[in-house]
């Protein structure tokens, strides 16, 4: 009894672990009527709003019927993570989202599979519901007790050991959880955050890490303050450098106490430069988070080579039966 | 006794060592934040202050970026000569126009064929 009892609880943290896993490197598939997968550009004068919205949109992927980061021999995205006495440490991830669903019922579906690290072996599903105060729905294929549980939608301001970003940060937080003022606009000016000590080395799953992504600058940005309204929040507000032409948000600064204490920098890229017609048809090329205080950092990072859209590809591959043939 | 100093000596250069990496490790975060806070005065007050020895400004010579078609043609002067010798017979307009792709896609791969394409395949 004990031991089923251990089991169980050896299999709830590896599983809140591979959630944190999965919110560092993660598609959002969250809901919100607001934010409808149809959503048009804007043109004219743009609200606080409507920016928020728009960046909610790119950050889903909704310019797409389905997206994939495929794995291709041994190459696919990685998570880095570094602690403050110089540990690094390292995931590799394979992730498919169908956005392609029309029964009313279901949003979105996402699926991750794990290649390497601690959580080498599982997979996770996660069904998003087109009810926005259904909660999405979490499974996870744990290889070790080689069965499948089920999780409740996790906290927003959850996280994971090294790495820095929260649920919140990437699936959860919808435009509606804050307000929003836009506070200027202006000149990207410097290159996005990298982790220095693994800049530009040979990494597994990525062959080199990239160097610090500078192509952003010179590009218009808004600056998106945005305040939240949950009641004792780990952050206040947050200010995003958002592109006025993309919405790509290629850095959010987070205030405590009117103080810094967290910065994500993303790195974007256009699919390809005709891609869908859409100048929202992006993805993350990487993901760059450091929480000031304890000086974590975190660094996903995509290969170009492995991304895919709109591929055709069966419903049923969005399903438990793909978990289940998962091998470790 | 002699391997006593030694020890003594490797240990004491690697604390040393440790220190230094330190040291730099840390000054390149304060780089960063420098960085940060620069871009976020700037909504304040207009201008944007910042050394220009800062490693977070984009600079064709420095390996940390590039911003311009400039920049691009330096950086692959440096990490892909050969591209580069090709890049370089292209006309101005091209160059350019393959610099802006790569900026919108970060997509290097694409941008090396396409030279090639242009130069040769496509003629």
């Amino acid at each position: 009894m004990g031991q089923v009892m251990d089991s169980k609880r050896a299999g709830g943290r590896i599983a809140a672990r591979l959630l944190s896993i999965i919110g560092a490197l993660a598609f959002s598939t969250a809901a919100l009527p607001g934010v409808p997968k149809d959503l048009r550009i804007p043109t004219g004068e743009v609200s606080a709003e409507e920016v928020a919205k728009q960046v909610y949109f790119a950050n889903h992927f909704y310019a797409f019927k389905n997206f994939s980061i495929e794995r291709s021999g041994d190459t696919m995205a990685v998570l880095v993570t570094r602690t403050p006495d110089g540990r690094t440490s390292y995931t590799g991830v394979e992730r498919h989202l169908n956005n392609e669903y029309d029964d009313g019922e279901i949003q979105a579906r996402d699926l991750a599979i794990f290649h390497s690290g601690q959580s080498r072996g599982m997979g996770m599903l996660v069904t998003d519901y087109v009810d926005d105060a259904k909660s999405q729905n979490y499974m996870v294929w744990l290889p070790s007790l080689r069965k499948i549980r089920r999780f409740a939608e996790p906290a927003h301001d959850e996280m994971w050991g090294g790495a820095v970003f929260t649920f919140g940060d990437v699936t959860l937080r919808k435009p509606q959880h804050e307000e929003h003022e836009i506070i200027g606009k202006k000149r990207f000016r410097t290159c996005l955050g990298v982790i220095e000590e693994v800049e530009g080395r040979t990494m597994r799953h990525v062959d080199k890490m990239p160097k610090r992504a500078c192509r952003h600058v010179g590009k218009e940005v808004y600056g998106l303050k945005s305040t939240t309204k949950f009641e004792n929040w780990w952050y206040d507000y947050r200010i995003s450098f958002v592109d006025t032409r993309t919405f790509a948000d290629y850095r959010t600064v987070y205030f405590k106490d009117g103080k810094m204490i967290k910065i994500i920098d993303r790195d974007w890229g256009l699919v390809s430069d005709s891609a869908e017609g859409d100048q929202r048809a992006l993805f993350w090329k990487y993901w760059y988070g450091v929480e000031l205080d304890s000086g974590r950092e975190s660094w996903a990072v995509i290969p170009q080579s492995v991304v895919e859209f709109d591929r055709e590809r069966r419903d049923s591959f969005w399903s438990e039966s793909t978990l289940r043939r998962l091998k470790r | 006794m002699k391997n006593k100093q030694m020890r003594r000596f490797f240990q004491s250069a690697a604390i040393t060592g440790g220190v230094l990496c330190a040291a730099v490790a840390q000054s390149a975060t304060t780089d960063y934040l420098e960085a940060v806070r620069a871009e976020l005065a700037e909504f304040e007050t207009g201008k944007f202050t910042l050394a220009p020895e800062s490693p977070w400004i984009s600079r064709a010579d420095s390996g940390a970026g590039i911003a311009d078609v400039e920049g691009f043609t330096a950086f692959l002067r440096r990490e892909l000569p050969g591209t580069y010798i090709l890049f370089v017979r292209l006309p101005r307009p091209t160059r350019v126009k393959i610099f802006e792709e790569y900026i919108n896609t970060g997509d290097l791969g694409k941008a090396r064929s396409d030279i090639y394409n242009l130069l040769y395949r496509d003629r």
